[in-house]
């Protein structure tokens, strides 16, 4: 169930979203704390709303928090592709019988990997989007040029493929050099504020 | 110019469709990068394509070499019984002893069982058996002269030199008419990363991209959609 809060950024999300084309690649900007709710409530319009398929890169947490958070408010997750760069590196097992859905990746700081797998499930998707949210991390465990060329391609590889990719960045980081690189390469670039955050 | 498919589709792609044929080609990577894995697919594909095939082992033996095939699901007992794959073992003394007559017979062995594929495993070392350089030099020339007058398209491995960025002496990369090199990198965190780049390939318009690739539970795997981070 959705609060009061949730249900005005996902009312913002849905109107920044229905006003960009959907081959479009855009960035968000939320506070560091809103991450999650944002992820949610794009999910919530695309899956939800746009009936689209879609990938989501899980680096803050493993896919089944993931997935159970997703399907906690109501999404079908059915249609959801995952990259999960947090199961492996955590040391945990994977399991003989859920992996069809998601490419595991045995590091954040495996950029390659990370890239094969949005390239091998881009290619499954046939359209969709890509949710990736995890820029703040991810910047932790890779050099900040790396993390920026990577990004680019990223975007470019979005585009060629005519998958639809939201970019979440974290507010509190918006000093850094990497944040304006990202936003110059994005087709759009939004800011989201809730009452929560002010 | 024919072509002969590697049985890794990400080389082919990086290759114009794979070796040329009755070409010489220098696979050059550091231990545990997958070479003999990328050689066993090469011989793979071509038994897959009732090619006849050889495997000089310098090396492992038969047995493990059919072992570590058939880790990845290739069986190749069946075709040494029919005749289609030749697996030799030769003991480093023997070369050492008969290095004269090893560049006598093993041409013959080639065209008498009618090999069109040909793996050396590892050449390097032929080359360590020479500590004068012109005579390594003349030595290892003269060989692979010998080996591509019989027009197998022969594929033969090689360790790299201390800064990984080449053969251990080399010297193949001047002989040779295609040489791959595979790179093992560590990232800031002291993981490893493999990466394979085509730095020649005669009368190919080959990639000079580096390419990320791993070795599966199905064998030698390149990413060519992906770049190496």
């Amino acid at each position: 169930m959705m609060n009061q809060q949730d249900e005005i950024l996902y009312s913002k999300i849905e109107m920044t979203l229905l006003r960009s084309p959907l081959e479009a690649i855009v960035s968000i900007t939320v506070k560091s704390t809103e991450v999650l709710n944002s992820d949610l409530a794009l999910l919530k319009f695309l899956v939800g709303e746009k009936n689209m398929s879609g990938i989501v890169v899980c680096v803050d947490r493993d896919y089944k928090q993931m997935k159970d958070l997703i399907e906690s408010i109501g999404i079908d997750s059915e249609s959801l592709l995952y990259i999960d760069a947090v199961t492996l590196y955590t040391g945990k097992e994977l399991e003989e019988n859920h992996h069809e859905n998601v490419f595991f990746v045995d590091s954040p700081s495996n950029l390659t990997f990370i890239d094969i797998g949005i390239t091998e499930l881009v290619e499954r998707l046939n359209g969709g989007f890509l949710i990736f949210d995890c820029l703040s991390s991810l910047k932790l465990y890779n050099n900040p040029k790396t993390l920026g060329v990577f990004m680019y391609d990223l975007a470019s590889k979005l585009r060629l493929e005519g998958v639809y990719g939201v970019i979440t960045l974290i507010e509190e980081d918006s000093g850094m050099e990497l944040h304006s690189t990202i936003k110059a390469f994005c087709d759009k670039n939004v800011v989201i504020k809730t009452g929560r955050d002010i | 110019m024919n072509r002969v498919r590697t049985g890794i589709e990400g080389v082919d792609r990086m290759t114009e469709g794979g070796f040329p044929e009755g070409h010489l080609i220098a696979l050059v990577g550091p231990f545990g990068a997958g070479k003999t894995t990328f050689a066993l697919q090469y011989i793979r594909e071509g038994l897959a394509n009732g090619e006849t095939c050889m495997y000089l082992s310098l090396e492992e033996g038969e047995d493990r070499l059919i072992k570590t095939a058939l880790n990845y699901g290739w069986d190749l007992k069946e075709h040494i019984g029919n005749e289609e794959l030749t697996i030799l073992k030769v003991e480093a003394s023997d070369i050492t002893n008969s290095m004269s007559h090893l560049e006598s017979s093993f041409p013959v062995t080639i065209r008498s069982i009618g090999a069109s594929r040909v793996v050396i495993d590892p050449f390097t070392l032929f080359e360590m058996l020479f500590e004068d350089e012109a005579k390594r030099r003349k030595n290892v020339f003269d060989l692979c002269d010998v080996i591509s007058d019989t027009g197998a398209t022969v594929l033969i491995t090689s360790e790299v030199n201390e800064d990984m960025k080449g053969s251990r002496y080399g010297l193949i990369e001047y002989i040779v008419d295609g040489v791959i090199l595979l790179h093992r990198t560590s990232d800031d965190y002291g993981r490893v990363r493999h990466s394979i780049q085509v730095e020649k390939m005669r009368w190919s318009n080959h990639s000079n991209e580096i390419k990320p690739y791993e070795v599966t539970k199905d064998g030698f795997k390149v990413y060519i959609k992906s770049k190496v981070y």
